[in-house]
């Protein structure tokens, strides 16, 4: 577990012990309001991802920052669990097959979500008061009609559809109307559907009219691959916190942040305010980083050097805290609440 | 709940299997390997991040009875856990970090790797303030190019400057190393490991001609395991996957002991696909690496945080619910993502263990 030297309250950010995970709470505000915006000009309720922050803290932020926020989206029982207290309308965005894991789900009145026919015939439905089918926004043309047949025959309560889009760069319109179109049985089923994955602030006008939902995931926190699809309307907000740990070459920097913080299954991290800064590796506990002599000549060990992740909710899952910080300075630590919570 | 003596096939998924018969096996070919000769292993507990894992090769033997850690929170565990010679193999830098390392001196025999003058300077003030004395190594860059000095000469001037500082102990000189060829010959492997040993032993050497005692001579890891018993030079070994080991030494004579267990959730007769509930999250996949799934001939199609999806040769012989295990590349991150193991012997529950050093940092 974290060891790091706790900081007092109002501590400026730059002298937190690093690694640190540093969200600044404005900034995140700031991105709330902004999608909130959005949403509420296309009429669409909100479901927060869990799965995507792991805290409570933040949890309680976005469901007093979305106006039409409904309920939680989670990936397994147990994180769901964790979060059960805040809300009452759980989706757990995967299929539950083992019997230990639907008692549990059963337990906190959850829903699942299912995939496959297979997944559907393998469970004992009539424990559930309902399950959500899952499609893949790429697959739709491969859907298994057998599955809106089996639902139909055993009487199976749905309570939506969750559409998952997993580019960014997919077209968003009309997805679900021809969905309709080539399944009309689907109107017997549900009119609930629901707006998932990799979906930018510039397209929700561009959603198809027929979703009801949409899930929020990691947004407001920024990554670099937010950045990358959300140019300029969202401002950044979290951010880690590395030092200088050794200059061996003239142009060359190693920090004390290595990839067991930094995860970096989802490609390498960017550096902030270093022009000439490029990330040539990460190995456990450092980053190697090449920088041109001139400017390298302005670093000091121990200097504290500011890293924009990749992957965000990958790695809020190797913490067990963030710092809140408000102009620069220690408001307060949140707790990883869901952190390693696997089952 | 998991218990003592149940099957894993009854656990829930995923989990974090670590069968102890097989750390116990690597750890007897280390002392096999060490035991009667002139250098022993000090286990690098950054990938094993538990001191009941580190204990067990002293306990087996073929150890000098110390633990290598890279950060000083690291190390507080292994104090924790018993251990009282410890080796920070890494450099710190940071003055609260250095404070927290002469408080542990206090408590333990507390060495750590150097590679720049300003930093020593540092630590000697530090430890003079605390009344206390910090052993020093010096790393040696042989071929990763991250921290280390980078040439004889600076190792030589830093061992002058640490022998001239007070409460300062220059003990010796370390150095890691890594190999990029994934499935070198014996002779490569050699010819490798040999080429880097042979350039931190020239700075160990210089440091000597210098006048100055080199008692530490720590350097090798996994893959060199059986290289540096040919160097009389070698005191200590910084072996750490080994214990648990991953997918990348098949070549090497340790056995993979680390797994994470998954289920089948979804299963597409069609396309040949299977579906695990275990991702990124609880396997550690760096730079979209892939796991391997045991025993199935699968190749990974695609891994988000919670699922992974593998195409099989016939999807037609696994079942839903079915138990399989995944293999990471990288073991010690993969340690780094649990917060407990299930150590087992085979099949069968021994016990859950906490991995006291996840998330240790700082």
């Amino acid at each position: 577990m974290d060891r790091s030297i706790n900081k007092k309250i109002g501590t400026n950010y730059l002298q937190l012990d690093t690694p640190s995970l540093v969200l600044d709470i404005d900034a995140f505000k700031f991105n709330l309001d902004t999608i909130n915006f959005k949403l509420n000009s296309i009429d669409l309720s909100v479901r927060i991802d869990v799965n995507s922050h792991l805290s409570k803290d933040i949890l309680n932020l976005q469901l007093n920052g979305f106006s039409n926020a409904l309920g939680i989206s989670s990936s397994n029982v147990g994180q769901a669990s964790i979060f059960s207290q805040m809300t009452d309308d759980i989706l757990i965005d995967s299929p539950i097959i083992s019997s230990d894991k639907l008692d549990s789900l059963i337990n906190i009145n959850a829903k699942c979500a299912y995939n496959s026919l297979v997944q559907l015939q393998a469970v004992d439905h009539s424990k559930l008061s309902g399950v959500y089918i899952k499609i893949f926004e790429g697959e739709i043309d491969e859907f298994d009609s057998n599955i809106l047949s089996y639902i139909i025959e055993n009487k199976i309560k749905i309570n939506g559809i969750i559409v998952e889009f997993s580019n960014y760069k997919s077209k968003k319109d009309n997805v679900v109307s021809k969905f309709i179109e080539s399944y009309p049985e689907l109107n017997k089923i549900t009119n609930n559907f629901i707006a998932s994955g990799k979906i930018s602030i510039s397209e929700y006008e561009l959603l198809d009219s027929n979703f009801t939902e949409i899930i929020i995931s990691k947004l407001p926190l920024i990554d670099n691959e937010i950045t990358e699809n959300n140019e300029e309307e969202l401002k950044e907000s979290i951010k880690i916190i590395s030092s200088v740990l050794s200059i061996p070459d003239n142009d060359r920097m190693v920090l004390d942040t290595g990839q067991k913080a930094i995860n970096i299954d989802y490609g390498f991290p960017k550096i902030k305010g270093i022009k000439s800064a490029e990330v040539q590796y990460l190995s456990a506990e450092h980053t190697n980083i090449f920088v041109e002599k001139s400017e390298l000549k302005e670093f000091n060990l121990q200097d504290k050097i500011e890293i924009i992740p990749n992957d965000i909710s990958s790695v809020l899952n190797q913490f067990d805290s963030i710092s809140i910080i408000r102009n620069e300075k220690l408001l307060s630590i949140f707790e990883v609440s869901a952190r390693g919570v696997y089952k | 709940m998991t218990t003592v003596g149940q099957n894993i096939n009854e656990l829930s998924t995923p989990e974090l299997i670590v069968d102890l018969s097989i750390v116990d096996k690597n750890y007897k070919t280390v002392s096999d390997a060490y035991s009667n000769s002139h250098l022993k292993m000090r286990t690098h507990t950054k990938n094993l991040k538990s001191p009941f894992l580190a204990r067990r090769q002293v306990e087996a033997g073929g150890s000098n009875g110390g633990v290598c850690t890279a950060k000083v929170s690291e190390a507080e565990v292994m104090i924790e856990g018993g251990f009282n010679n410890i080796l920070i193999a890494n450099q710190v830098v940071s003055d609260d970090k250095i404070e927290r390392l002469c408080s542990l001196a206090k408590n333990a025999d507390m060495k750590v790797g150097i590679d720049n003058v300003e930093n020593l300077n540092n630590l000697s003030k530090f430890a003079v303030k605390h009344d206390v004395n910090l052993g020093v190594l010096i790393e040696i860059n042989t071929s990763m190019f991250r921290c280390g000095v980078r040439s004889s000469e600076h190792a030589v001037d830093l061992a002058k400057a640490a022998i001239s500082l007070p409460n300062i102990d220059f003990k010796g000189v370390m150095s890691h190393q890594s190999i990029k060829e994934p499935d070198p010959s014996k002779k490569e492997r050699w010819d490798i490991g040999e080429a880097y040993i042979d350039t931190f032993l020239d700075a160990k050497r210089a440091i000597e001609e210098a006048g100055i005692d080199v008692d530490i001579v720590s350097t090798g890891e996994t893959f060199t395991f059986d290289i540096v018993l040919k160097y009389p030079e070698i005191t200590e070994v910084q072996g750490g996957t080994y214990a648990l080991m991953d997918v990348n030494y098949p070549y090497m004579p340790f056995e993979i002991a680390a797994k994470v267990m998954c289920s089948v959730i979804d299963i597409n007769l069609d396309k040949n696909l299977i579906t695990v509930d275990s991702g990124n999250k609880c396997i550690a996949a760096p730079n979209f690496a892939k796991p391997i799934l045991e025993g199935q001939d699968a190749e990974l199609k695609s891994m988000n945080l919670d699922y992974s999806t593998y195409k099989v040769p016939d999807a037609n012989k696994l079942k839903l619910g079915q138990k399989l295990f995944l293999l990471t590349t990288h073991q010690d991150g993969l340690i780094n993502r649990w917060d407990k193991f299930v150590g087992t012997r085979g099949q069968i529950v021994e016990g859950v263990w906490d991995i006291l050093g996840r998330g240790c940092y700082h």
